[in-house]
């Protein structure tokens, strides 16, 4: 394995309906530690199932996944090791509609042991850091889509993961706002020196992107 | 923010549904509060009773568990008296009589002289002639009936010649007339329904106070063996061993029981209709590292919370219920609500339990969920 590498596969491949239907076949990535990761390919290609297969949201059926040269399903099993070193945000964001952007943004350190005081302290942080600092006790109704993306990119990054896994995160937004979201991504990406693998069909997605990859009937072109 | 307030938040956030939830759940706790509730009222009135007569043990028929048709021979009353055990014997016979179309009351038969005369205070005088009866303040205000007015009892006109207040609502709904006369009337000379008996109490036996339980029970053991036609029951036996109390309150047991699954199947549908509401939620949840008994415990926290608010709205629906039954004309003379805060707090405990059943296989559910399938579930 390559330990300088955060993410590697090896040859990971994910079958659906008893291996009639081929979402991702034999893919070996190797990612490392603070590169911003495009992933592009067509609807359908398995660029989503690679995304989730690295995030421990979904099995591979067969070939593994490291994280820092330990087998990942094994670390994601850890008590608290995702919500520590994981981050997702996703095109449909899922917030809570009850809860304002400052709850939303804390949801993850509900689980955290930090102080009620550290905790509020650390979301005012994360929610200034993404440029909605104005908007911290607004209802996420009341916010823009551009807005409601960055809260959903302030709760993955309040636990200071190593890793965030980007699905289609401007895949609802318009071009201004998609242009918004990838810069605060690229300022992430450089500052915190968080490492970030976005899959993306939008082209100029990936020009905010170190490297990108291309993923085609779920092979790796 | 902890989980209690995100659970509060959720309910809030879908006021509707958790209102005809809490509604749904009240209205079951207020069937149990007033049913329950009432059968409580029913026995401490019955209990009231006996206890304003200072009775400590009663003598009735044995084997024969309907006081109307039950009836012992009046002169074991003068046997009992001779004993040096008991201080006092009353005979009393009773009956029930029509008021009007719907309405009846009892009818009490005691002696002249009877000694449970002076454990109620009267206004005018004891029944001196056949045909004059003591009437209870309850029913006399029903009625509206004063002294020197007639009243029907058994189809035998009496003329009041007093009448009377007693600490327990259920005497006071209740006309008490010459032993003789309603023995004629219900045609059973020299038999009367039952005795009360106080027993001498207090004293010293080798230096010690003697025990007031023992000495009744002594007593009781006594009379058994003298009399052994006829069973001899303490206050308490006598109250949970009565047919019509025991039935009220299994009715009102399997009344309630209906009621609470209801309850629980109302909590559940609303429940699993939020967790499939937010399966994507839910999924974020489980994405972002939270651990399933966390999920876990917000669902169940939102079904206890449906539960106490849904008690403590059917408590508040259950007295008024109550309020409403004892102060109709029907049930006037039942007895007084008795506001018990350990009943209340039961109450508000059963209602937890309830939300917290319910709440058992939503939270199985919401924490069986696939985390990519929950994402994808929009």
């Amino acid at each position: 394995m390559n330990k300088d590498c955060l993410i590697q596969t090896v040859d990971l491949s994910r079958f659906y309906e008893d291996g009639r239907v081929q979402a991702l076949e034999g893919v070996s990535l190797q990612v490392p530690a603070g590169e911003f990761l495009g992933v592009k390919g067509p609807s359908g290609s398995g660029k989503s199932t690679l995304l989730h297969l690295i995030g421990g949201l979904d099995r591979p059926s067969s070939g593994e996944v490291y994280f820092s040269g330990q087998k990942a399903g094994e670390l994601y099993r850890r008590k608290g090791f995702r919500l520590n070193h994981l981050g997702f945000v996703f095109q449909s964001f899922y917030l809570w509609p009850v809860l304002n952007v400052l709850e939303n943004v804390s949801l993850p350190l509900m689980e955290s042991s930090l102080s009620r005081q550290k905790k509020l302290q650390k979301a005012k942080e994360i929610i200034n850091l993404v440029g909605i600092s104005d908007k911290i006790n607004a209802s996420v109704h009341n916010l823009s889509i551009g807005q409601r993306q960055r809260v959903a990119i302030a709760r993955a990054l309040i636990m200071d993961p190593q890793l965030v896994l980007a699905d289609e995160p401007t895949g609802n937004l318009d071009s201004r706002n998609t242009e918004n979201i990838l810069a605060l991504f690229k300022t992430l990406n450089k500052q915190k020196k968080v490492t970030i693998i976005m899959v993306t069909h939008e082209e100029k997605a990936l020009e905010y992107c170190d490297r990108c990859i291309q993923i085609s009937d779920g092979k790796l072109q | 923010m902890n989980l209690a307030s995100l659970a509060f938040k959720n309910l809030w956030y879908r006021k509707m549904r958790t209102g005809l939830t809490i509604l749904g759940v009240g209205t079951s706790i207020a069937v149990f509060v007033s049913l329950v509730g009432l059968a409580g009222v029913f026995t401490d009135e019955f209990r009231q009773m006996y206890k304003s007569r200072q009775t400590d043990l009663v003598v009735r028929e044995k084997g024969n568990f309907d006081f109307l048709s039950s009836g012992i021979d009046e002169q074991y009353a003068d046997k009992l008296a001779q004993l040096p055990e008991v201080l006092s014997v009353s005979k009393v016979l009773l009956d029930f009589s029509l008021a009007g179309a719907k309405d009846y009351f009892l009818v009490l038969g005691w002696e002249k002289n009877s000694r449970l005369y002076s454990k109620i205070k009267i206004q005018g005088r004891i029944p001196q002639e056949e045909e004059e009866a003591l009437v209870g303040a309850n029913i006399a205000r029903k009625l509206g009936k004063k002294i020197g007015d007639k009243i029907e009892v058994k189809g035998n006109r009496f003329t009041i010649c007093g009448v009377f207040e007693s600490k327990s609502m259920f005497e006071e709904g209740s006309v008490v007339v010459p032993l003789e006369k309603l023995q004629k009337i219900k045609k059973v000379p020299g038999k009367v329904t039952l005795l009360n008996l106080s027993v001498k109490k207090g004293g010293f036996a080798q230096g010690k106070p003697v025990n007031e339980q023992q000495q009744i029970e002594g007593t009781r053991s006594l009379i058994a063996g003298l009399l052994p036609d006829t069973e001899v029951r303490s206050i308490e036996d006598i109250v949970s061993a009565d047919n019509t109390m025991t039935y009220f309150l299994n009715f009102a047991w399997a009344v309630s029981i209906i009621a609470f699954i209801a309850a629980i199947l109302g909590i559940i549908n609303t429940m699993v209709t939020s967790v499939l509401e937010q399966t994507s939620k839910i999924g974020i949840l489980l994405a972002i590292g939270w651990r399933k008994s966390r999920i876990l415990a917000l669902v169940l926290y939102e079904a206890v919370l449906l539960g106490v608010l849904g008690g403590g709205f059917g408590l508040a629906l259950g007295y008024g219920i109550m309020n409403i039954l004892v102060s109709s004309p029907q049930l006037q003379n039942i007895g007084r609500i008795d506001y018990n805060l350990i009943f209340m707090a039961k109450v508000i405990l059963v209602s937890l339990a309830v939300g917290f059943l319910s709440g058992i296989y939503p939270a199985i559910r919401a924490i069986s969920i696939k985390t990519i399938e929950a994402l994808r579930y929009e």
